[in-house]
């Protein structure tokens, strides 16, 4: 616990150990998963030890990495003056980026269980994507909604039409 | 030598040779736009090659291929910003010799480099591809499994970041490989009880998930990301005859380094590019003034990462091993395609075996040309703002993950895998491995158990066959380095503390 107080980034720490954890209980799952399966007949390793031997190695590897973003998170601060420090990265935009995973989601569920059909949907999410990137002025919105209306209705009419490729509906 | 000829005469032929100067340009553009790659282009570009001719789509993919990499350097000249990873030593010197009001002749020295890089590796690929493909029809399981363990191992290794990430990586995407169809012995396993997860993770729900949409939302994280800008003139941007002359050493060596590194299984260009910019400084009577705009370091960069292209395809076209990632999706073009990557590839199939070889050269003499005469152009389209351009590969993305086979589960499954390598970028654990892991696990797997079955379950083989021991050997090697190498480290210290006075 001390050294999670005492280290350089604790938020990209708890990240960083959150994801391990994740791992671990991947790796779980495939040891768990590789126990129910048939004993080997023709072969001596059979389907369950590939599984199995993965799920040990994630597990192992995920504790390594655990020690090492804690050793390398706790490592003394160089002694370099303040002005030859790299300068702070610019604001991630996280916000931007949870909202594309939110509209993204949202499209998928307007076709598999709204039953929107792709030309609709395709047009509504993308109109809604450009906008939440590049702004609400009016050309932005004007040109947003004309390339919404492409590539719902045009890509429904290259691909169903010329390349025969099913798409949702 | 005729199969390639006959290769040649039939790319000539107005739809083929449109196809590939269709994917040399697009590369080119995608691979000058930082953000997009060339791994994402192709990706998204195999769903709509399912429609054609298996030739014609390879050699279009192959296209993208050669002119992503190559496109790559002019954001890395004019923005200080890498467009593809393989052009990342570029920037070192591409960009201060261009802000020194020297753009043309930065470029001009990154895409005749490109060119020369690019021919000297095909000489190889075409040199050495037919006969190894003739060992490699002798190979039996247990050498094929050492080889793709060495891959793993060495994807794992030289992927950037901590080596220990990197193999999580790898066995993740073995991971993911192994749900569904056994396919050595057909049972199902590790579905829990979920119908849907039968079929196993498709290819392209995969592919377009972690290497496509997790780089969308890292665009979007940096969207606000300010560019750095360099005015585009074409004044010098044809290398001069005496330029080349002085460049000649170093336009072989970083062929024969970005080749031999392409050839590796599983490593790709921006290895070859580190390497053969290293080396370069370490010859160059100029190494001192690497990094502040010396051509020495553009020609070593762009020579390597176009060489490694060609060098990578050879143990793709022989062996059916994947050299880099983008090797990943040639790969699963190949099987989507119905041919069988491998040795076989030039007996069954010696039209598209040529036809890769054949188109890599063609791409590279119109990646030339095109780069020379358009890259004014190019430059304005790479600061096309991002915004409008996620959508669409967002669309492209779900039609692509659902046209696999018609069914909603493979495009959320591609969202998934969207996150999950968002999460794999943000904790700096690379994708690379992930994909090849992937790949190649089911592979190994496969061979290793086809070969007990083979050899009455005797695991003995693996290190009695010469080429399975030593590519072990090589796994091993490669997986102990970290720890020789802190084992060294520490005992020099000692050396020197105790010869200190």
């Amino acid at each position: 616990m001390k050294r999670f107080l005492k280290s350089r980034d604790p938020a990209a720490l708890v990240t960083e150990s959150a994801a391990m954890v994740v791992v671990i209980v991947l790796g779980a799952a495939l040891v768990a998963g590789s126990q129910v399966l048939p004993e080997p007949v023709y072969e001596p390793v059979g389907p369950a030890a590939f599984p199995f031997w993965a799920g040990i190695a994630l597990i192992i590897l995920a504790i390594a990495a655990f020690g090492e973003a804690l050793a390398a998170g706790t490592r003394p601060l160089p002694d370099a003056p303040q002005e030859q420090m790299p300068a702070p990265p610019l604001r991630e935009r996280k916000d931007l980026a949870f909202l594309t995973i939110a509209v993204t989601a949202l499209y998928g569920l307007a076709m598999d269980a709204a039953g929107l059909s792709f030309p609709v949907a395709t047009s509504l999410f993308s109109f809604s994507l450009i906008v939440l990137l590049a702004g609400r002025k009016p050309k932005t919105l004007f040109l947003a909604a004309l390339v919404a209306l492409i590539l719902g209705f045009g890509l429904q009419a290259v691909f169903m039409q010329i390349f025969y490729i099913d798409l949702p509906s | 030598m005729t199969d390639l000829i006959s290769a040649f005469v039939s790319l000539m032929a107005p739809v083929p040779f449109a196809f590939i100067f269709i994917g040399v340009f697009v590369g080119i553009i995608v691979g000058a736009i930082p953000g997009l790659s060339g791994a994402m282009v192709i990706a998204l570009t195999l769903p709509l090659t399912f429609f054609m001719d298996s030739i014609n789509a390879l050699i279009l993919l192959v296209a993208m291929y050669v002119g992503s990499t190559s496109g790559g350097l002019i954001s890395a000249t004019l923005m200080r910003m890498p467009g593809t990873p393989a052009a990342m030593m570029t920037v070192l010197d591409g960009f201060p010799m261009a802000a020194k009001g020297q753009p043309g002749r930065a470029l001009g020295f990154g895409i005749m480099a490109s060119f020369v890089g690019g021919c000297i590796s095909w000489i190889f690929l075409a040199a050495l591809s037919p006969p190894l493909a003739e060992i490699a029809v002798r190979f039996g399981p247990y050498e094929i499994f050492s080889i793709s363990l060495t891959a793993l191992m060495l994807i794992s290794a030289v992927s950037q970041g901590s080596m220990i990430k990197g193999l999580i990586a790898g066995f993740l995407g073995a991971a993911v490989s192994m749900v569904g169809v056994d396919e050595a012995s057909g049972g199902i396993r590790l579905t829990f009880g979920v119908n849907a997860l039968d079929a196993g993770f498709r290819l392209l729900p995969v592919l377009l998930g972690v290497l496509v949409l997790s780089q969308v939302l890292k665009d979007i994280l940096d969207i606000d990301q300010p560019v750095e800008r360099v005015r585009t003139n074409t004044r010098d941007m044809f290398m001069k005859l005496s330029d080349l002359r002085a460049q000649g050493v170093n336009l072989v060596r970083s062929s024969l380094i970005g080749t031999w590194i392409g050839i590796l299984p599983g490593i790709g260009g921006t290895t070859g590019a580190i390497a053969s910019y290293t080396v370069a400084r370490s010859f160059s009577k100029r190494g001192k003034e690497f990094g502040t705009g010396c051509e020495d370091g553009i020609v070593a960069a762009e020579t390597a990462n176009n060489a490694a292209v060609n060098g990578a395809l050879v143990p793709l076209i022989t062996m059916g091993i994947p050299g880099s990632v983008v090797d990943v999706i040639l790969l699963g073009a190949l099987i989507i395609h119905n041919l069988t990557p491998g040795p076989l590839l030039f007996t069954n199939s010696p039209e598209a075996a040529y036809g890769i070889i054949a188109a890599a050269l063609i791409a590279n003499v119109l990646m030339l040309v095109i780069m020379l005469a358009a890259t004014p152009l190019i430059a304005k389209l790479m600061y096309v703002k991002k915004a409008w351009l996620l959508a669409p590969i967002i669309v492209f993305c779900l039609i692509g993950a659902y046209s696999i086979s018609n069914r909603m589960f493979d495009v959320w499954a591609m969202f998934g895998f969207a996150v999950a390598g968002f999460a794999m970028l943000r904790i700096g654990m690379p994708t690379g491995p992930f994909i090849i892991g992937y790949i190649l696990a089911p592979i190994a797997e496969v061979k290793l158990r086809t070969g007990l079955m083979m050899y009455d379950g005797s695991f003995l083989p693996l290190v009695t066959r010469p080429v399975s021991a030593a590519f072990l050997a090589i796994a091993l090697l490669t997986a102990l380095w970290p720890l020789l190498s802190r084992i060294h480290a520490k005992a020099r210290a000692q050396k020197e503390v105790r010869h200190a006075p």
